[in-house]
């Protein structure tokens, strides 16, 4: 019986040029040195690795495995050690490189213990399934579509045909002919597993008839099994092998619009898929290898290869005995369909079915392109009936709606309308461009609607709150009066009407303590411990405050129950409090540190205010009253910011000599050369922040043209001095941070003989190192926001750009001596 | 080694422009060498002098908008243009006809639109409109075909030649050479039957007009060789001719004075064949799809014979051509066909959102 | 006379009747759309940066929909300015670079040991996109950032990057090839094509 067969719209008939490598039997390619192993062979998400660098591996191990439903694991091609896993050119249009895993190979192809099945039909198709996916078989025809996935039992939709696609449509590709030729059995056989799986009613295989005796072969292979697979010889023409087209030839259906064949109940596979499912149940073999065709007239000795996956293609072309100065265009896939090479040092991956190596005669580089005359010869040519003129137009005018409404997504890309045009256009490269920029631009509005709803779900919070805080000021204000009366009782009394502010000013009472507890031993910081017990309590509390908000507004009866847990948390709570805290018992670490880190923040928020408050001067800086106020804010700010800098460097003072007291000798130098540098450094932030005042105020004078200039000016120069002796002191300080390098290393001797010391010391020195951290970042960004304060005001005023970059200069100069300091302390810690 | 990296395909026909553009002019020899045969040299001529004008101009624009000038006269466009133009003005037209037609089109009617495929009117009959509007003596002065008892037609290359350039001073009487067309007769005709009309008038001969049908049928010919090649499909010729005859066989008259010419008399005269196969096949103003480019052929059709038989004009391809490229756009949006994998062809402008 | 009499007055009878077919149609068959400044709104990038001198892109529709300019939102650019004029049936016009420049998308990235976990950087976050609670280190959740920059400033020790968004090889993809030629005759002077 022959099959029926249908035509597809369309079609051309570019020359086929397979007979340059389909006369010579599959050879095996020589195992390469190094194998480089994408971990995104397939669509879908990548795989993870299971290896590190240095791990051994054997031949068909897994070493890295799927990472989610549409994802695939990887196998090593041979045995021998994984060196890196590092981003290396991958075969993809873009030429960029992506993560592979690099094994070098050992020489020995040593098989790890294969699992291999006796009989495939006494086993579950669940489990065939999983086989074929943990062998990482993806679609091996180009697209590289995990197979597993299109195989996966679908409730809804039975599957009653199953086309085998050995068609290879694409001109100079012949891995499937050959492969269809030496392997039809395990073909064969691999169909039949697929059977068990999806159990069709019908079998197609869809062969062009380019190619007899591959017909032949598989149809001897079905007769000698009485199977009744049918082999449909379909009429040549180019792209009759697309998914789509194959379905409509073999059973006159169309694969509606965004759906999937599996939709119509047909599954569809590759022929050089099916043997890698035969090998996978069968053999137990995952997919290590492939059959590639290596082509082109650049080629000494084209012909069909067994592959490993991770083959290097410069190998490959020197196998096949490659002329370099002849190759004009390395082409991945077929020369309708396929894209460029960038890198000849890329592998070859589980979907590279062909390589085509072409000289500049055989694949010409494109014709400068012409207009569009419209005639209309692309659109005879395409194979789902679109209108490719029409595209290409309003691909140029980036016409969107119009495009979708021309089925743009609805091109398969085969090329055949750029085949015909007599303009030369690039018309796939327009559709592909236009493509992703509507994607691209459809994920920029999903992204936008996105971020509109977090926006106003964020301004309804914000008002919400707002809203709250206004109603419990009123409450407040209200309980005030009644609250005091009963202060001293209700502070105790666990009453269901006790206010949230009872809880509070115990916790109050709890922070104060745990204050005084601080400062009475202030060589003792919160241990882990400690913080543990701090988080438990704050959690505790959180739980409190709940259940009495719980138990104002529910029944009485439940009521009694709530104040029961109530008391107990209370309990609780009061056991958490500092002055039970085993604190004594744990290791210790400087208390002032944690005052430091606080001091800093608060500084670098004061900076932050005096950064406002001088941002909203500017802006107001042309009405004078009440810019007159606002800059008295702002010296108000900087001298709350100075003052906070001085007690950040007197709050380094007194550990320093307690701790010179308390611990050995090396330590309290550490600690005091690090005291005594940050006082510097405070001392030139506080000139900079003079001197950015200083230049703000000048900047204003000159922006309003008055009088005062040169009064401002004269500042700006005091305060220039000013800067300049802040600077001189700071620089001296570079002298003296070279000293700590010779009593550390003292220190680290001592630090080996007292490893109990030692270890302490490190802690020590790393919280310092942080410290000098934030006060470093906090220079730099000063240094910045100064000279982007400035930037706009200095054009054009060289005097105060040259103080400006002086200030910068003698900063770096402090910073570097800074890194010094920073930088010896690991070493050495 | 240096790869290249482009988009696919990497694999190109053997089609082009040019090798299309170069097709339609060989096609267009059997006409032209039947024009001569019955019309003297005067075709000839203007076929030249229509090249040299197109290709002057050509160049002239592309050098003033800076675009490489060999690239884009490579493309054979512009002489089309010129030789289906010189296809259609009366051989005897003088110089100054020809330049201002063909440097209308080349100019107006392609260059200030972006060149070739950018135009949305055919260059060569909308250089034709304007000379039938602006010069309508000169352009229905058609020379009289050879063998026509008692007038002598143009006899040799050199008094051709004379009458396109009267250089040498003596102008030719024209009215001694001319003759109306068919078409315009048969327009005129108010009291006649057909075979009165027939038997009154030389021109009249066989089913087309002296001449006339033998110009038709060979540039039917060579529009059936472009056929061959796949130079355009058939369906806007096809559907021309077939709305012609429609129109013509529901609007026959009968053999009355008040007939409008019976169907074979409509194909084959005029520029009926001339418009079908190189006219309303130019692609650039023509409709895209394959059913577009039916109801454009079809409304050239039925305009042709409207502007014939009622019109103001003897003939109306020229018309009718211009009127349907105005149309294109629109039947384009209408006629999208039907994708795989959706139900129904998409019809109209996309949705504004 | 009496027949211009007459034609005046079937030309004003007709006038009054049609005119009171139209007016009720405009009644009965009104479509309610979106307000216009919902249908802007749309078409804003939603970045919420505040370059257009508004407190967020709703802001700006507000202000758009009751006659300002539509070119001040540099984050939309072109592109969005093209939308603005189409839907309100007004003149393109050039970006106005007083309020920025059109730039590549970014998305901020917090230098996580820098941050000194202050909280500023997500109270200036108009989407929420920063995750971190006092003295805790901060992230920027990438999926979430537009990329406004308004967590930039208010960092005190300045550790907050804003990264220029990188293609990937699953990102990237081909442009669109220079077209051949869109030439008028005032093309003059642009230079060789080919
Ligand atoms: S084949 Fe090329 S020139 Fe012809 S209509 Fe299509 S895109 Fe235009
Ligand atoms: S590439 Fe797209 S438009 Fe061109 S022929 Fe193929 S399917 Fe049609
Ligand atoms: S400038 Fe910023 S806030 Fe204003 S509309 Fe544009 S994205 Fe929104």
């Amino acid at each position: 019986m022959t099959q029926k067969i249908w035509d597809i719209p369309g079609g051309v008939h570019p020359p086929q040029r397979k007979k340059l490598s389909d006369h010579q039997a599959i050879r095996k390619a020589p195992l390469p040195k190094r194998l480089i192993l994408p971990l995104q062979q397939h669509i879908g998400a990548p795989a993870m690795p299971l290896v590190n660098p240095g791990d051994k591996v054997l031949k068909g191990q897994k070493i890295a495995d799927a990472d989610g439903f549409v994802s695939l694991p990887l196998h090593a091609p041979s045995s021998g050690t994984v060196v890196e896993i590092t981003a290396h050119a991958i075969p993809h249009p873009s030429g960029m490189a992506e993560p592979c895993i690099v094994i070098e190979t050992d020489g020995d192809d040593r098989w790890c213990a294969l699992d291999a099945v006796e009989n495939f039909r006494s086993i579950e198709s669940e489990d065939l399934v999983n086989r074929i996916r943990d062998a990482g078989i993806a679609g091996l025809g180009g697209a590289g579509f995990p197979s597993a996935v299109k195989l996966r039992a679908r409730p809804e939709q039975e599957i009653n045909t199953l086309i085998i696609n050995g068609t290879e449509c694409e001109p100079y590709i012949t891995a499937d002919d050959l492969l269809m030729q030496e392997h039809s059995e395990k073909i064969i056989t691999g169909i039949e597993i697929l059977c068990k799986i999806v159990t069709p009613s019908e079998v197609l295989i869809g062969v062009e008839d380019n190619k007899p005796q591959a017909i032949q072969q598989l149809q001897q292979a079905i007769k000698s099994r009485s199977l009744n697979f049918d082999v449909v010889p379909l009429p040549t023409k180019y792209p009759s092998g697309g998914e789509k087209q194959l379905i409509q030839i073999l059973t006159g259906k169309e694969v509606p619009s965004g759906e999937l064949p599996a939709d119509l109940g047909i599954v569809c596979q590759n022929v050089g898929t099916v043997k890698a499912i035969h090998d996978a149940i069968i053999t137990g073999k995952p997919l290590i290898s492939r059959i590639t065709t290596l082509t082109g007239e650049a080629l000494a000795e084209p012909g069909n290869v067994d592959v490993l996956i991770g083959t290097p293609i410069d190998d490959l072309l020197t196998f096949a005995g490659a002329e370099p100065n002849k190759i004009q265009r390395l082409i991945i896939g077929g020369p309708m369909m396929g894209y460029t090479l960038h890198d000849i040092a890329s592998p070859i991956v589980k979907t590279v079915n062909c390589v085509i190596a072409s000289t500049a005669e055989e694949l010409p580089s494109p014709a400068p392109a012409q207009a569009c005359i419209r005639c209309g010869a692309c659109s005879e040519v395409c194979p789902v009936n679109l209108l490719p003129q029409q595209l290409y137009w309003h691909s140029r005018a980036k016409d969107y709606s119009q495009l979708k409404h021309h089925n743009l997504f609805d091109c398969i890309e085969c090329g055949a309308c750029f085949y015909s045009c007599p303009s030369h256009i690039p018309l796939v490269q327009y559709y592909r461009a236009s493509k992703a920029d509507i994607r691209a631009h459809e994920a920029m509005q999903q992204k936008a609607e996105y971020s509109k709803i977090r926006f106003e779900a964020r301004e309804a919070r914000l008002q919400q709150i707002e809203d709250e805080k206004a109603a419990k000021r009123k409450a407040n204000a209200e309980r005030a009066a009644k609250l005091k009366a009963s202060k001293e009782s209700a502070a105790l009394k666990n009453d269901s009407e006790a206010p949230p502010n009872d809880a509070k000013t115990e916790i109050d009472a709890a922070v104060a303590r745990s204050r005084k507890i601080k400062d009475v031993s202030e060589d003792q910081a919160l241990s882990t411990e400690e913080k543990a017990l701090k988080i438990q309590r704050s959690m505790v509390n959180a739980q409190l405050k709940k259940l009495q908000r719980q138990c104002a507004n529910c029944p009485a009866d439940e009521q009694e129950k709530l104040e029961r847990d109530i008391e107990r948390l209370n309990q609780q709570l009061l056991k958490l409090s500092p002055d039970n805290s085993p604190s004594a018992a744990t290791p210790i670490t400087p208390a002032t540190l944690k005052i430091d880190k606080e001091n800093n923040i608060k500084h670098a928020m004061a900076k932050a205010a005096v950064k406002k408050t001088r941002r909203a001067l500017a802006k107001i800086d042309s009405e004078s009253n009440e810019a007159v106020s606002l800059r008295s804010e702002l010296e108000s700010q900087e001298t709350k910011l100075k003052q906070l800098e001085i007690t950040l460097a007197v709050g380094h003072a007194p550990p320093t000599t307690k701790q010179g007291t308390a611990a050995d000798e090396d330590k309290t130098l550490i600690t005091k050369l690090g005291g005594e540098e940050k006082k510097l450094k405070i001392a030139a932030a506080i000139a900079n922040a003079a001197l950015r005042k200083a230049e703000r105020a000048y900047a204003d004078a000159a922006e309003n043209q008055t009088a005062e200039t040169d009064l401002r000016a004269a500042e700006v120069e005091k305060c220039k001095q000013i800067v300049t002796e802040a600077n001189k002191n700071l620089a001296n300080i570079s002298a003296p941070a070279d000293a700590p390098t010779a009593p550390s290393s003292n220190a680290s001797n001592k630090v080996e003989q007292e490893p109990e010391q030692g270890k302490f010391q490190e802690k020590n020195s790393s919280d310092e190192l942080k410290k000098l951290k934030i006060l470093h970042a906090m220079a730099n960004a000063a240094v910045k926001k100064a000279q982007r304060a400035a930037e706009p005001t200095t054009q054009g005023d060289p005097g105060q750009q040259r103080s400006i970059v002086e200030a910068r200069k003698k900063l770096d100069a402090a910073t570097k001596a800074l890194n010094d300091f920073t930088a010896d302390k690991p070493v050495e810690g | 080694m240096s790869l290249l990296n482009v988009s696919s395909p990497h694999s190109h026909g053997p089609g082009s422009t040019a090798r299309l553009m170069k097709l339609v002019i060989l096609a267009t020899v059997p006409g032209a060498i039947t024009l001569c045969l019955f019309f003297g040299w005067g075709t000839l001529i203007n076929l030249i002098w229509a090249g040299l004008v197109a290709i002057t101009c050509e160049a002239l624009v592309l050098k003033l908008r800076n675009r490489p000038v060999a690239f884009y006269l490579g493309d054979y466009s512009a002489l089309l243009s010129a030789v289906l133009l010189a296809l259609a003005i009366p051989p005897l037209a003088p110089w100054w006809i020809t330049l201002i037609g063909v440097s209308f089109a080349i100019i107006i009617g392609k260059q200030l639109y972006g060149g070739m495929g950018y135009n949305p009117f055919n260059p060569a009959m909308l250089g034709y409109v304007l000379l039938l509007i602006s010069f309508p003596a000169q352009m229905t002065a058609w020379a009289a075909p050879t063998g026509i008892d008692g007038v002598s037609g143009v006899q040799g290359f050199a008094q051709a030649f004379n009458s396109i350039f009267p250089i040498f001073g003596n102008v030719l009487e024209i009215d001694a050479y001319t003759l109306a067309t068919p078409l315009d007769v048969m327009r005129e005709n108010k009291g006649l039957t057909i075979d009165e009309l027939w038997a009154s008038n030389p021109i009249f001969w066989g089913v087309g007009g002296r001449g006339w049908i033998w110009v038709n049928l060979a540039f039917l010919a060579g529009g059936l060789f472009l056929l061959y090649r796949r130079v355009f499909t058939w369906h806007t010729p096809v559907a021309m001719l077939g709305s012609l005859t429609l129109m013509s066989i529901i609007f026959y008259g009968g053999d009355g004075s008040t007939g409008n010419g019976s169907t074979a008399f409509h194909l084959l005269s005029g520029a009926t064949m001339l418009g079908a196969f190189f006219i309303a096949t130019d692609p650039v103003t023509s409709a895209v799809s394959n059913r577009g480019r039916l109801i454009y052929g079809a409304g050239i059709g039925m305009i042709i014979y409207i502007i014939r038989c009622w019109g103001g004009y003897p003939d109306g391809v020229a018309f009718a051509v211009l009127l349907m490229n105005m149309a294109a756009p629109t039947i384009d949006y209408y006629t999208q066909p039907r994708t795989y994998g959706h139900k129904k062809p998409k019809k109209g402008l996309a949705k504004q959102d | 006379m009496e027949i211009l009499l007459f034609a005046i007055c079937v030309m004003l009878g007709l006038s009054l009747i049609f005119g009171a077919i139209l007016g009720f149609a405009s009644i009965r068959f009104k479509v309610e759309g979106d307000p216009l400044s919902d249908r802007i709104n749309e078409l804003l990038p939603q970045t919420q940066c505040g370059q257009c001198g508004y407190a967020g892109c709703r802001p700006y529709s507000e202000a758009i929909a009751a006659g300002d300019m539509i070119n001040k939102c540099p984050p939309g650019g072109e592109a969005t300015i093209a939308a603005l004029a189409d839907l309100l049936d007004v003149e393109p016009m050039p970006l106005d670079s007083e309020h920025g420049e059109e730039k590549t998308r970014t998305l901020a990235v917090i230098r996580e040991p820098e941050c000194i976990g202050c909280t500023k950087c997500i109270q200036a976050c108009p989407v929420d996109a920063i995750l971190g609670a006092a003295k805790q280190m901060h992230t920027v959740i990438a999926s979430e950032c537009t990329g406004c920059e308004l967590c930039v400033e208010p960092c005190p020790v300045d550790c907050i990057d804003m990264i220029p968004i990188q293609t990937t090889s699953k990102s990237w993809s081909w442009q669109l090839p220079t077209a051949p030629e869109n030439l008028i005759i005032s093309d003059a002077g642009r230079g060789e094509v080919a």
